[in-house]
């Protein structure tokens, strides 16, 4: 009755941001940066889902909406991710890489 | 001049010091070792949390607040607003849970990185909790139905089904402090989640409620720092090997449980309460729990010596039915229920049969037989279609039914004097690891065997204002509803199915 369907390891990562105007100019901005990222909008949220790592510089996102944008107010749209998460100055960015364990 | 967040959070941690004149007692024993040095990936720092938080709550309660003049409770699909009854019923439970689950944190693992982590995640859970009583709330007050709203934090403790959901949620408090870390932040956080509070919110839209969609996505946001907590415990752990079986052992108990309960509820909320369906949860399941918390995770573990839980190929194959077989017991009993049932149409059917290929000859004519029991005036409930009720678990609590009534994976074994049922090899397993954490449980049979129907229900105090009109229906219509005087002309008998 079991059929395993078994799942090797993968490098995709993905990002889901809450439909919002900072949602909406970071899709525009990671769409220009990133082409080969797959991005879909659903009737509430955007998934934005790539290979390696996904990272949204959070000032440069700041000066396309015309206002300071700080890391934690970013992260007040930012609903969800798979990855490894880790936040920077600047930036927040989702990893393949199991950080921590595979740092050198 | 700007604040820099790496350097205020280095001197933050530098602000923590042991005292000399106070020697602190371990509150809780755990088995595992935890090694001091970790990462807190989110850098947590109290004064942005509060920041952040505090614009969460504007952004959410001013939609709220909004979608009252908008109207909105009104233009949700009913079939779906009735899932909100049950789901805000059970969900604040989870997340008390949650946040005492934190404090047995707090206190076992001697990091300060870790610590901040956890003291936010604590603020968190009881921000949720009010989050979802608002929502059920906002239900109440503004829905055309409310009856059932009302009774969630009471109904929930005694109902048929929900006693599943809590008895996985107390596997976040109930334990070793680090077990309850990985069950909430590493499988129920990490892996189950985004299907909840992701997955479901855009169903919750496509059904005319953007209330849930708000409330939901705001609160997977404060989840996302969780699942970086549990990655952070998580790695912490696998640090020294010794901790390896045991982290192991655990991922594959907490996996099985979250599967049972989440995946069988949530399926049906998705699946049966939808009348715009955007997929089939057994799609979404594959998606979010096994390309991404699988695929992207739990596997790239195995170098480090973790494998994917034991029991995946039994959750693999629960899920093309787990939440068919959970609906039909739940829609059989419908009147020990403090939400409506919306009945199967031939349209609902076809789509099933078209997602789930063999969905008809297997639930097919039970849905047939349901619509014809809807009025009262035919004087049957769907449950008399079955020789007797279907066993529960006592290790997760769940009826005995899955993957499906005729391949049921269900054992009655004699443990401690007593016949018990077990729905699945998994949760004999774990009985058998810890029976004294599973003998207590007295379960909904047991304390209703021999009772009318009409009495349960009345005890259960499931009944609108008027005092005989159930909360319950089989349908949504507002004529046509069944009253417990319909219920007592049943002469229906509540039976232990382990007893007769």
């Amino acid at each position: 009755m079991t059929e395993e369907k078994k799942i090797a390891a993968r490098d995709t990562v993905g990002m889901i941001l809450m439909g919002s105007e900072e949602a909406d100019v970071a899709v525009e901005m990671l769409r220009e940066e990133r082409p080969d990222l797959r991005i879909t909008k659903t009737n509430c949220y955007w998934m934005i889902e790539g290979e390696g790592k996904i990272e949204v510089d959070v000032s440069v996102l700041g000066e396309r909406l015309g206002r300071e944008l700080d890391v934690p107010s970013f992260l007040v749209v930012m609903s969800s991710y798979y990855g490894r998460a880790q936040v920077n100055e600047h930036t927040f960015g989702v990893y393949s890489e199991m950080l921590q364990l595979e740092e050198k | 001049m700007a604040r820099n967040l790496i350097k205020a959070h280095d001197k933050i941690k530098g602000l923590e010091w042991t005292p000399t004149y106070f020697q602190p007692e371990a509150k809780y024993q755990t088995k595992f070792h935890i090694p001091k040095k970790t990462k807190d990936p989110f850098r947590h720092l109290i004064r942005d949390y509060m920041a952040m938080e505090a614009e969460k709550d504007d952004r959410q309660y001013g939609f709220l607040d909004g979608a009252v003049r908008m109207d909105n409770p009104n233009q949700i699909e009913p079939r779906f607003a009735e899932s909100m009854k049950a789901a805000m019923a059970i969900l604040p439970f989870a997340e008390y849970a949650a946040g005492k689950c934190q404090g047995m944190l707090i206190s076992t693992v001697d990091n300060e990185e870790l610590r901040n982590g956890y003291l936010a995640q604590m603020l968190d859970e009881a921000r949720h909790t009010q989050q979802e009583m608002f929502l059920g709330r906002y239900f109440m007050k503004h829905y055309a139905d409310p009856a059932g709203f009302d009774i969630g934090q009471k109904a929930f403790g005694s109902h048929f089904l929900a006693a599943a959901g809590r008895a996985f949620f107390e596997t976040f408090i109930a334990g070793d402090p680090i077990e309850c870390s990985i069950s909430l932040q590493v499988v129920g956080e990490t892996a189950f989640t985004n299907p909840l509070f992701v997955a479901f919110p855009n169903t919750a839209a496509a059904n005319g409620d953007h209330a849930t969609p708000t409330v939901f996505l705001s609160i997977q946001s404060d989840e996302a720092r969780h699942m970086a907590n549990g990655y952070a415990t998580l790695v912490t752990a696998l640090s020294e090997d010794r901790n390896l079986p045991l982290i192991q052992e655990a991922i594959d108990k907490y996996f099985w449980r979250g599967h049972m309960f989440i995946d069988a509820f949530l399926g049906t909320l998705t699946d049966y309460f939808s009348v715009n369906r955007i997929g089939a949860y057994k799609d979404m399941w594959q998606q979010w729990v096994m390309d991404d918390w699988i695929g992207s995770f739990i596997a790239r573990l195995e170098k480090f010596g973790l494998k994917p839980p034991r029991w995946l190929p039994q959750a693999q194959g629960n899920i093309p039915w787990i939440n068919h077989s959970a609906a039909m017991a739940a829609f059989a009993l419908w009147p020990i229920s403090f939400w409506r049932y919306d009945p199967m149409t031939e349209k609902d059917c076809a789509w099933f049969e078209k997602h789930y290929p063999g969905w008809y000859s297997h639930y097919g004519k039970f849905w047939e037989a349901y619509r014809l029991m809807t009025d009262p005036k035919q004087g049957q409930i769907p449950a008399q279609l079955f020789p007797s009720l279907p066993p529960l678990c006592q290790v997760c609590q769940m009826p005995c039914v899955f993957p499906r009534p005729d391949i049921s994976a269900m054992r009655i074994v004699d443990r401690a004097g007593k016949k018990r049922a077990f729905c699945s090899e998994a949760c004999e397993w774990m009985f058998d690891l810890e029976p004294q954490r599973y003998l207590g449980f007295t379960n909904w049979y047991e304390k209703f065997d021999g009772q009318d129907l009409a009495d349960v229900v009345t005890e259960l105090g499931y009944i609108r204002p008027d005092g005989k009109t159930l909360i319950a229906q089989p349908h949504l219509n507002q004529e046509n509803m069944w009253t417990i005087d319909d219920i007592r002309r049943l002469k229906y008998t509540v039976k232990d199915p382990l007893r007769s």
